[in-house]
């Protein structure tokens, strides 16, 4: 069993606005062991990028606050940590990529210098050393020319160098956690698989535990070792990548897989899921998935259904799958 | 050296040797002054300049009603125009970048506060503001650039604010963020850099309109005293008589409408220089 480097509890992230409180992140669970990569998929809005600025204390103040739960980063409470213990922490133990490669780097500022700022915030090494070590990041994310790269500027690299180089601004101080929010969802097809794989690649050399959060299954598919399906703010289903793709439990789950366009079928209309993920600001009583599921029974619309165990580290939020264990 | 030539290629010319010549006679002025600008000489009053019925090639641009040299007084004039107008900028383009990068990035209360306050500062008439503080501190170079200076940050907080809201979304801020950077560092190493070339833009615009306002304050009396040579109090001193000598008005107004219009087209072309090239770049 390996180490866990992250264990989410329960955390809740809500927003107050003028309209009512927007329950974006609803009681999210997880967690994360060393070498390992948890994905997070799900639609627009169900609360993914929100999870992964919860973790690293980044969520939008004043609207914004976590009201609840805990996160565990090698047994220590992140939640509990004060700004400026989170800024020590940030970049050094956990690090992020976003998505869009083409504002990730400020333009005004050489590659060199983007990649070592994290190295020179968080330690002490002499200035060549930094200088070094910055170029050696750059050719673990596999830049040509390393050396001569260091004093280009972001506008003369293209998109997909560009979030090579924001991954190698991320590990600059191999951190232990490493979210990647959506890291493929710019980039053309070929550019995409090259990331994943270099990802891959990263993984394996450094043992950094990663949380790859996207809505494209085909990088789920490739990189991830367990997968996390949210819904409305909630985690409705947690299971290794092959059980999600052969035997899914969740109806969602299930209406999302069928919903994928299939080669050498022919012709036929894509699936859709029928009506409209829940307004956040008022959730339906029971299950959030209830309105829209194949399935639903009495109970789905009165009683919520708590994380329960189906099976080797498959857990589900559903009333179908039975009793089971409680997964608490 | 090549790219710093590069970087001015399409400079507008006359603007520049305008202000170039302003520049020189502000810095070498006191040294190549035919005669001492502040010396009367009741016996040679009202020398019409030189080509003139009456002029003389000692005073090649005549003298004023005490008999002191005027082109001596308008070369000395322009060190304290120049001073005047490029401390004002500095205060105004000081303040008003502080309270936008604060306002804009830390958003909230703090930017509603400081936004209330500079449209307060917008809506009023300038020169009355300006008359009336002049009027509080009293006469004095220190005070008029401190006038200037709080008369003119409004401008510069309203465009560099909605120069940092937009920067604020940008990736590469929060990226600053996610790798522990605080806030202090993040204003100084990302936003500030980013909005310099604004800025400057505006700092060069901002210039023509120190100098005219300096001039206006001069003229009523509320900015530097005689015998100062300055060319706004200039103009007020020959006001009374500018249906005899009327070069003692019109060339102290053609220097400063002169000097007020090279800066603003030197900062059209650096607005257009330096906007699209960026964008362009980006």
């Amino acid at each position: 069993m390996t180490e866990t480097v992250l264990r989410v509890e329960d955390v809740k992230t809500h927003f107050v606005t003028g309209s009512g409180v927007v329950k974006a992140v609803d009681g999210v669970s997880f967690s994360v062991g060393k070498g390992e990569t948890l994905g997070i998929v799900g639609e627009s809005g169900c609360g993914k990028s929100m999870t992964a600025l919860s973790i690293l204390r980044m969520v939008p103040a004043p609207a914004g606050r976590i009201v609840g739960g805990k996160v565990f980063l090698c047994g220590e409470d992140l939640l509990q940590k004060s700004e400026k213990e989170m800024q020590t922490i940030r970049g050094s133990r956990i690090s992020m990529i976003l998505q869009d490669p083409m504002t990730s780097l400020d333009p005004l500022f050489t590659i060199g210098d983007q990649v070592a700022e994290p190295i020179r915030t968080h330690s002490k090494t002499h200035a060549l050393n930094v200088l070094a070590r910055a170029t050696e990041m750059l050719r673990l994310v596999k830049i040509p020319s390393p050396s001569a790269r260091m004093s280009s500027y972001p506008h003369q690299m293209s998109g997909g160098m560009r979030q090579r180089i924001v991954a190698a601004i991320a590990l600059a101080c191999e951190p232990e956690l490493l979210i990647a929010d959506e890291p493929t969802t710019s980039l053309d097809v070929t550019t995409q698989a090259q990331l994943i794989a270099l990802l891959k690649d990263i993984q394996q050399k450094l043992g950094v535990a990663m949380i790859v959060i996207t809505h494209d299954f085909g990088v789920i598919s490739r990189i991830c070792h367990r997968v996390a399906v949210m819904y409305a703010g909630r985690i409705v289903e947690t299971a290794d990548v092959q059980t999600v793709f052969g035997a899914p439990s969740h109806p969602y789950t299930i209406a999302l897989l069928k919903s994928l366009p299939r080669f050498g079928a022919g012709l036929e209309r894509l699936h859709t899921i029928g009506g409209q993920p829940p307004d956040l600001r008022d959730l339906p009583k029971g299950c959030s998935f209830a309105p829209r599921c194949a399935h639903v029974m009495d109970i789905c619309t009165t009683e919520f259904p708590s994380q329960r165990d189906i099976g080797a580290g498959h857990t589900v939020c559903c009333h179908l799958a039975g009793p089971g264990r409680s997964a608490q | 050296m090549i790219r710093i030539a590069r970087a001015f290629k399409g400079i507008p010319r006359i603007p520049i040797v305008i202000l170039a010549l302003v520049v020189a006679a502000a810095i070498f002025g006191p040294w190549i002054v035919p005669f001492n600008p502040e010396e009367s000489d009741l016996v040679n009053q009202f020398i019409p300049p030189f080509g003139m019925e009456g002029g003389s090639g000692a005073h090649l641009l005549g003298t004023d009603h005490l008999g002191r040299d005027f082109l001596s007084r308008l070369i000395v004039g322009a060190r304290i125009s120049l001073m005047v107008g490029a401390m004002a900028v500095f205060f105004s383009g000081f303040i008003g970048t502080v309270v936008a990068i604060t306002a804009g990035y830390l958003g909230g209360i703090v930017d509603a506060i400081l936004m209330r306050m500079t449209d307060a500062m917008l809506s009023m008439p300038y020169l009355l503001i300006g008359v009336a503080l002049a009027g509080i501190l009293g006469p004095g170079l220190l005070n008029l650039v401190i006038v200037l200076g709080v008369l003119g940050w409004a401008s510069y907080a309203r465009v560099i604010r909605s120069e940092v809201l937009k920067l604020k979304t940008l990736d590469f801020v929060v990226v600053a963020r996610i790798t522990g950077c605080g806030l202090g560092r993040i204003l100084w190493r990302h936003i500030f850099p980013n909005i310099v070339n604004t800025l400057i833009v505006l700092a060069t615009l901002h210039f023509g309109t120190a100098i005219i306002l300096a001039a206006s304050l001069s003229f009523l009396g509320m900015g530097v005293s005689p015998p100062t040579p300055e060319w706004g109090l200039m103009v007020a001193e020959g006001r009374e008589f500018i249906d005899s000598a009327w070069w003692l008005v019109t060339l102290p107004g053609l220097c400063i409408l002169l000097t007020c219009l090279a800066a603003n087209l030197l900062g059209d072309w650096l607005r257009q220089r330096l906007d699209p090239k960026f964008r362009e770049r980006a």
